[in-house]
């Protein structure tokens, strides 16, 4: 049966399973690290971080929603969101995500893919990861029309983009 | 492996609206004004899924046929010309359960095609682009 995500320890995230029993604040306390995993719990990442940064839980759930949806979720034929990019995903996020960073909104793609996008401070930023191709990102800064692509690889860039819009 | 590549067909006036379903997780905030917005993800496909309405109108049913019995979805619509401008063919593809179904055909790869085609879709259902906060409620009372 799936789960929800659960607190591990105080300083460890499984986003596979069950809801933290208490608050976001019980993983707070004194953490030094967090955990983020897909199904297969040996596939972790670590992050060695002075707090847990906001965007963590928010992310991890809306991560464990969509891979709830099962084949033809979208009525068109959509596949199930791939744990191999859900990983990916999450650590191209612990890279260029400041503590403060702004919540992704997380989209499952068609094609088992997904995209994670923020739309606010009148810019656009996407980063895709589709399901057979190398993931890209999209930037837009719609007042001054300036817009750049690259591939999410481009971790300097994305987190100058993320810093841009938090 | 089949290889099927369509053909545009003239006979789908530009003026003819095509209706795509949009899934609850394929709606995300536009955190500057609040509203919901499609996210560009929902019009990746190469061929994309559309019903076309002077086909709906022609066997009498109107465009929540579309997204009847379907309760984490909601539907938007662009014309068949906005479809042609951006370098889509747009076709006929009826299936037995769904003889207006149709096909937005064409790489959407490009970038200006993926913003082209999200600029150019009106709501339908609802009507107008509702606020985020409704779709969040939504989303957690169909437990998505």
């Amino acid at each position: 049966m799936p789960r929800s995500p659960r607190a591990l320890t105080e300083n460890q995230f499984d986003s596979g399973y069950e809801y933290p029993e208490t608050s976001s604040a019980a993983l707070t306390r004194v953490p030094k690290a967090f955990v983020i995993s897909t199904r297969e719990k040996f596939n972790r990442f670590v992050v060695t971080t002075s707090e847990l940064p906001g965007w963590v839980e928010p992310t991890i759930s809306a991560i464990s929603s969509i891979q709830l949806l099962g084949e033809n979720w979208d009525s068109y034929g959509g596949k199930k969101t791939s744990d191999d990019l859900i990983k990916l995903a999450l650590s191209i996020l612990t890279q260029i995500m400041p503590v403060n960073a702004p919540v992704p909104s997380v989209v499952p793609l068609g094609d088992g893919g997904l995209q994670l996008e923020w739309h606010r401070k009148q810019q656009d930023l996407e980063i895709v990861f589709p399901a057979d191709t190398t993931p890209t990102f999209y930037y837009c800064k719609k007042n001054s029309g300036v817009e750049t692509e690259g591939f999410a690889t481009d971790f300097l860039k994305l987190a100058t983009f993320v810093g841009s819009i938090s | 492996m089949t290889l099927t590549i369509y053909q545009d067909d003239k006979s789908i006036r530009d003026d003819d609206t095509l209706f795509r379903r949009v899934h609850l997780k394929q709606i995300v905030k536009d955190e500057d004004t609040g509203l919901a917005r499609v996210s560009s993800g929902a019009f990746k496909d190469k061929d994309l899924s559309v019903n076309i309405k002077s086909v709906l109108d022609g066997i009498g049913l109107g465009p929540e046929a579309c997204i009847t019995n379907r309760l984490n979805q909601k539907l938007v619509s662009l014309t068949a010309g906005e479809a042609r401008r951006l370098n889509q063919a747009v076709c006929r593809n009826p299936l037995p359960e769904n003889p207006s179904h149709g096909l937005v055909y064409g790489s959407k790869n490009a970038r200006s095609i993926l913003n082209g085609l999200t600029a150019a879709v009106n709501w339908v259902i609802p009507a107008k682009a509702p606020c985020y906060q409704d779709i969040e409620v939504e989303k957690r009372a169909n437990g998505i």
